[in-house]
Parts: structure tokens; C-alpha cells; sequence
């Protein structure tokens, strides 16, 4: 096994979790391939990054966001769950998807992968005060979507 | 009502829920694609004279034009999600990280200094990477190889975004080399490798690191083309290279 082939191991499940919460689940394995591609096909190692889980998050960040200005007329779309006692209500999901996509990543590392603003702006390149603003639009956007 | 934190948890958990496998290592390290350079062909000193000539003169007349008109060149990108900093609400925080701090926001950062690896002539310098006007870099007819350009600040600066402007004008941006790939570089370490969608103005990109020098390695570029029946130039064009971000505080 590569050095290269054990950093993508360890982080290719989070890396998929995160793509999909930023482009869908139908194209995060289109994001993560071309992410880790692109940095190879640079002459570069996996290997190579002080700190490779950052890099690649920030990869896959910047790469959703070419994803959605190439796709900006095909919003990512997620069917609705068909389990009749499923807690998440389509519109909510709607809304959570329609967020800009650094909203959304930061939403979701904070409010699914229980991190903390400082550990999130760590991890992306952020100030926290950054974070805690794109949360802050985040929420209200969706409590106009739980209040209607 | 549920809170917006447990609603988010709910939606982001349904998407999980729906993500596939990560493709296996053997999808990933497929051999890379090459570099879309078409062959060199040789070009006549003077079709070059009369493309430089013809660049300036669009480019005084584009900036005649462009005043009249009141365009004011390279917009700033920064996204509005991190231009406007609304009032904070009484809403009940689930997390710590939820507190809305007041936050600097990010502002133009400019470079001291700008130097590219090669430039066409006078009228093409780096220097227009970081002047905010229409003017543009192009490299010394060499279609992008090797291209490589490099900012210098007067003190370590926290980059927010790094914009690139490509050129705007149709005819110019499609009979210039325009910037495909490239990888950025703060203080000589690898912080990014990116795409840039083939398409003319601008093109941000997240950096989040603090840098006194950085650096834009040039790896793949759009072919040049033909426009309206005039001939493809040989140089690669960047209208612009605008950083968004913070001082440090002393």
C-alpha cells in the first residue's frame, strides 16, 4: 500500500460525507475523485501535505464550489426519505441544500460533525469569527423556511 | 418546532444517510490527463507585432469604452455571504460555536510587489495582475509553460479568497490562453490545486492561510482560439489576480 493510497483511506469516507453534504451524494464521489486526481496528476503526493485531512476538506470545498458555478442551473437534488417516520421534513432539506456551499460546509461540520467553530476554522482556513457569521446566516436562513 | 441545529443535524444525517461507498483507490489513481497544450507551430514576428498592437489598442479603447460606460473593471468577489454581517438574533444556540462575534470583513488585500516568469512586453507587465484596471498580464508567447506568478505583501496577511480575473472583452479572452489548473503556493507550501472553469471574469477560490509571499503555479491552460476569423495568440492572459482577506492584528 502507497503512502498515498493509506492518507486517501483514512479520509475518503469523510471526505465523501462532506462532498455530499456540499453537492449530493449522486456527485460527491465525482468531487472526491477529481479532487485526489488533480493533486496526483500535479506531481503531487498525498504525502507530501503537513496536514493532508485539511488540505483535502479544503480541496473538496473549493472543488464543490467549481461543481456548483459549472452546474448553477442544477441545483443537487436528494429525494425526500421514504420512511413515513422520517424526522426531516423536505422542505427543511430543501433549504439546508440551497445554502451557499461554505454555509453549508460549515453547517454541517458544526451541526453533523459536532465540531466547534475554532476546529472548524482550523480545519478550513478560517477565522472563527468567519464561521460563527456563516453559521449565523445559515440558521436564519432556515428559520424562515421552520417559521413559514 | 424543532431548533434549526437539531433540523440541520436531521437534514445533513438524511444525506449521509444516502451517500455511496468513496470509490475505491483503484478509481482514484487513474493515469492523470495530459496537459491540453496543442503542438507549437511557428508564427511570424510580425502576426505577433500586430496582436500586441491590436491587444493595446483594445485594450485603451476597452478602457474608454469601459469609462463611459462607468464598468469599474475587475469586480470584487468576495461572496455576499461574507460581505454582510446581519444583527445578531435572540435565537436559542445550540452550540457554543453558534455565538455571532463582530468579524473583521474581509477586505482587498494589495500586494507589494507582483513578478511573473515571463511577460510579453511593457504593456503586458505583471504588474497589471494587481493594478484594478482592464489591463492584463500576458506571458512572452509561450501559451502558458511554465507559467508562473508570484505576490509578494508588505507583511504576513490572512488570505480569505484569491480571485482570478480572467479577461472579459469575448475577443480577447477567446484568442488568449486562459488559465485551466494551477496550484497556489503561501510562503513555498502547497495550500491548493484548483480548477478554472473556462469562462471570462472572475473566479474566486478559498485559500484560509497566512502568507507573505504567495505563488500561482500555472499546470494546465485552455487552448487559445480563433475569433470571428482573426488568428489565436500565442500568449496566456490573466486579466487579474485579486486577494481578499485580513491584516493580522500587531
Amino acid at each position: 500500500m502507497t503512502t498515498d493510497e493509506q492518507v486517501y483511506t483514512k479520509y475518503k469516507d469523510e471526505l465523501m460525507r462532506f462532498a455530499a453534504a456540499l453537492v449530493g451524494p449522486d456527485d460527491a464521489a465525482d468531487v472526491v475523485s477529481t479532487v485526489v486526481t488533480r493533486i496526483l496528476a500535479a506531481g503531487r503526493s498525498l504525502g507530501d501535505f503537513r496536514e493532508p485531512r485539511a488540505y483535502l476538506m479544503r480541496a473538496v470545498l473549493n472543488q464543490a464550489r467549481s461543481h456548483h458555478r459549472a452546474r448553477r442551473a442544477v441545483p443537487a437534488v436528494i429525494d425526500p426519505p421514504l420512511d413515513p417516520h422520517a424526522e426531516v421534513r423536505p422542505d427543511v432539506l430543501a433549504a439546508v441544500l440551497e445554502l451557499p456551499v461554505r454555509q453549508r460546509a460549515v453547517t454541517f461540520l458544526v451541526y453533523w460533525g459536532g465540531m466547534t467553530a475554532p476546529e472548524v476554522g482550523e480545519l478550513l482556513g478560517a477565522e472563527p469569527g468567519t464561521v460563527r457569521r456563516y453559521l449565523h446566516l445559515a440558521r436564519q436562513k432556515l428559520e424562515e423556511v421552520l417559521d413559514g | 418546532m424543532a431548533d434549526t441545529g437539531t433540523s440541520f443535524r436531521r437534514a445533513y444525517q438524511a444525506v449521509v444517510d444516502r451517500t455511496p461507498p468513496a470509490p475505491g483507490w483503484e478509481a482514484i489513481d487513474a493515469p492523470p490527463a495530459p496537459v491540453r497544450r496543442p503542438a507549437r507551430r511557428p508564427v511570424p514576428r510580425w502576426v505577433l507585432a500586430a496582436a500586441a498592437a491590436g491587444l493595446l489598442l483594445a485594450v485603451l479603447g476597452g478602457g474608454a469604452l469601459l469609462g463611459l460606460d462607468g464598468d469599474p473593471g475587475p469586480a470584487s468577489t468576495t461572496p455576499a455571504a461574507a460581505v454582510e454581517a446581519p444583527p445578531a438574533t435572540g435565537t436559542p444556540t445550540p452550540t457554543a460555536a453558534d455565538a455571532v462575534a463582530a468579524d473583521p470583513q474581509p477586505v482587498p488585500l494589495a500586494p507589494r510587489t507582483a513578478r511573473a516568469s515571463s511577460e510579453l512586453s511593457e504593456d503586458f507587465k505583471a504588474r497589471y495582475l494587481i493594478d484594478g484596471t482592464p489591463r492584463a498580464w500576458n506571458d512572452d508567447s509561450l501559451r502558458g509553460e511554465g507559467a508562473v506568478l508570484t505576490f509578494w505583501f508588505a507583511e504576513p496577511v490572512d488570505l480569505d479568497y484569491i480571485v482570478i480575473h480572467n479577461l472579459t472583452e469575448p475577443e480577447r479572452f477567446a484568442r488568449n490562453y486562459r488559465i485551466a489548473e494551477f496550484e497556489l503556493l503561501a510562503d513555498g507550501e502547497p495550500i491548493l490545486v484548483a480548477t478554472v472553469p473556462d469562462a471570462p471574469g472572475p473566479h474566486p477560490y478559498d485559500v484560509g492561510r497566512r502568507a507573505t509571499e504567495v505563488t500561482l503555479g500555472v499546470l494546465e491552460v485552455y487552448p487559445a482560439e480563433a475569433f470571428d476569423g482573426s488568428p489565436p495568440f500565442e500568449e496566456l492572459a490573466v486579466a487579474e489576480v485579486e486577494f481578499q482577506g485580513s491584516a493580522p492584528a500587531p
